[in-house]
């Protein structure tokens, strides 16, 4: 009965993500919104408030943990993907004005969100969670980028290859990066609050797997290729020990008090890029992104429940986030982009394409809702917000950059490598 | 716009420097702010009259759901039984469906840790006797976070 009710689930959440993800692919929106708005209409907002008897039944909440598994399997597989795709050397080229646009993109967010945090931690905090606590979550939430979905614009409008590609892609991967660390951090504050030897035990365990990842198993790595090659070990068996070595990170960071998808993207990042490393992604990012993502989606889309925004004090709340949001990525990447010397036109190009928040928003909002810093209805309203800086990103950017550049030599190569939903 | 390492390094240090030293400045600052106390979940509740009896108002077993200081109380069949609003560990009822001919409304006092609460206080409710008084008392047993 547990197998019916799960496969049900997943035909019902797959047939939803590709007839909403067809109907907005007419309107040029990446698949990462159709799956996102999918995941909310399969929800309480909307299946759940026009048919709630049938929502009960293929959604019953006693038959959401087998859902929540596998979803949380695909993301954990996911991040090991987003990790294999960061490209070290369009970071390295990019030099000191994607360093500037990067840190200026995530610090003026997290000043911003600070602020915001005085008037919001009051009104839609709680008080099992400190001020410093709801402070920086609420601060990364802002400075987050999907570096993923933001390569797969970049590729659909063929902007891969030029100046402002190259820019922002490696703006993004910084900001990844940089991200994923400071959520690392924060998580490691939440859950060590109550006991300041937990939180000096989080940090320095964390600190440690670092360095053992980027000093020991980093240039083991990249001197693995021979021993590969005279174990004789084929493309399947390789497959499974990078899954094997990549959920096993996962675990180590999760047993540190920090997310499991931290671990596996940082193994992601440091693996190799040469020899099977340049095909893993082709083997893997099709199924997870096809199959197991969506059940990500949706599972969020379960958890929010757009009638929480209810009223006009509510839906001020989520104005007032949005204009933060926009405001502080938008106009910080703006910003520091004239500042290093970009023109007008490529600098709020730029500021939209770091605008994007996609995937990645989501999956820090769902461990912040899991690790009690936010409410569900903050929830509600983050979503909502990562929800709308997604979707106006390819209308705003094609407003802007007005005819399509036609510069994709390796435009396609670059789409093969690079994760798409985020 | 900056064209030398030196006027970077100073563009770094006005565009990322000043706002980190202004987030330290909000975070030291909004440590006298104070959230709205967290009593989402499952609650056992003992309502009663001034004469001892069992009132009707409440029902023993509710859920409260909760937006920031905004809260709504619900009954076992999800029917809305009260809805009010915290301001700092008092929580105001007002009873679903109240006439407001005697101020029918609760003021109970939430003490205790999050996710282990503990409310007790007074009003005055419109059943079974007109502007009846009544004792209100209640422990949370589940924290429900998700909708």
């Amino acid at each position: 009965m547990e197998t019916f009710t799960l496969l049900r689930q997943i035909v019902v959440i797959l047939a939803a993500c590709m007839v909403v993800c067809a109907v907005l692919r007419r309107s040029g929106q990446p698949r990462v919104v159709g799956q996102m708005m999918a995941g909310i209409l399969i929800g309480p907002s909307f299946l759940g408030a026009i048919a709630p008897g049938l929502s009960a039944e293929v959604f019953a909440p006693a038959s959401l943990g087998h859902l929540s598994a596998m979803s949380q399997f695909g993301l954990v597989v996911y991040m090991l993907l987003v990790g294999v795709a960061l490209d070290h050397k369009e970071v390295r080229t990019q030099g000191h004005a994607a360093l500037l646009i990067s840190h200026v993109s995530i610090v003026i967010p997290f000043f911003l969100g600070g602020v915001l945090s005085l008037y919001l931690y009051p009104r839609l905090g709680e008080d099992s969670v400190s001020f410093t606590g709801f402070t920086l979550f609420l601060g990364a939430a802002m400075s987050i980028t999907a570096f993923p979905v933001l390569a797969r614009i970049l590729t659909e409008e063929n902007l891969m290859g030029t100046r402002l590609g190259s820019l922002t892609i490696a703006c993004a991967a910084v900001d990844d990066v940089t991200g994923w660390c400071i959520l690392a951090s924060i998580l490691a504050l939440v859950n060590g609050a109550h006991s300041a030897f937990a939180q000096s035990m989080t940090v320095l365990g964390v600190a440690v797997y670092i360095a053992v990842m980027l000093f020991v198993v980093k240039p083991l790595a990249a001197r693995s290729e021979p021993v590969v090659a005279k174990l004789r070990l084929g493309e399947h068996s390789l497959l499974t020990v990078v899954i094997c070595l990549g959920l096993t990170s996962a675990l180590i960071t999760d047993w540190l008090g920090i997310h499991a998808l931290f671990g596996a993207f940082l193994f992601g990042a440091i693996l190799p890029r040469s020899g099977f490393m340049r095909v893993l992604p082709q083997k893997l990012q099709s199924f997870v992104e096809a199959s197991l993502l969506p059940l990500f989606f949706a599972f969020t889309g379960l958890r929010t429940s757009i009638g929480l925004v209810d009223g006009a004090e509510m839906w001020g709340y989520w104005i007032l986030v949005m204009a933060v949001a926009v405001l502080a990525k938008l106009g910080g990447c703006l910003l520091a982009a004239r500042v290093s010397g970009v023109g007008w036109t490529e600098s709020l190009s730029i500021g939209l394409l770091m605008n994007t928040r996609g995937l990645m928003e989501l999956v820090i909002l769902n461990i912040g809702l899991d690790a009690g810093i936010i409410s569900p209805s903050l929830f509600a309203i983050m979503v909502m917000m990562a929800l709308s800086t997604t979707f106006m990103t390819t209308p705003l950017l094609r407003l802007v950059s007005g005819a399509r550049v036609r510069h994709s030599a390796n435009a396609g190569a670059v789409a093969e490598s690079v994760p798409t939903a985020g | 716009m900056v064209e030398t390492k030196r006027g970077l390094i100073f563009a770094y240090i006005l565009l990322v420097g000043a706002p980190l030293l202004g987030l330290a400045g909000i975070v030291a600052a909004g440590q006298q702010v104070r959230a709205p106390a967290l009593i989402a979940g499952a609650w056992t509740v003992e309502c009663r009259m001034a004469s001892g009896d069992e009132c009707p108002v409440f029902p023993r077993a509710i859920t409260i759901s909760q937006a920031g200081p905004r809260v709504t109380v619900f009954g076992n069949a999800g029917q809305s039984v009260a809805a009010g609003t915290i301001d700092g560990s008092l929580l105001r009822l007002e009873l679903a469906g109240a006439e407001h001919s005697c101020g029918e409304e609760i003021l109970v006092r939430i003490s205790g840790r999050p996710h282990q609460r503990r409310f007790e206080g007074h009003g005055v409710a419109a059943e079974p006797a007109a502007c009846a008084a009544i004792h209100l008392r209640g422990v949370q047993t589940s924290r429900k976070r998700t909708p």
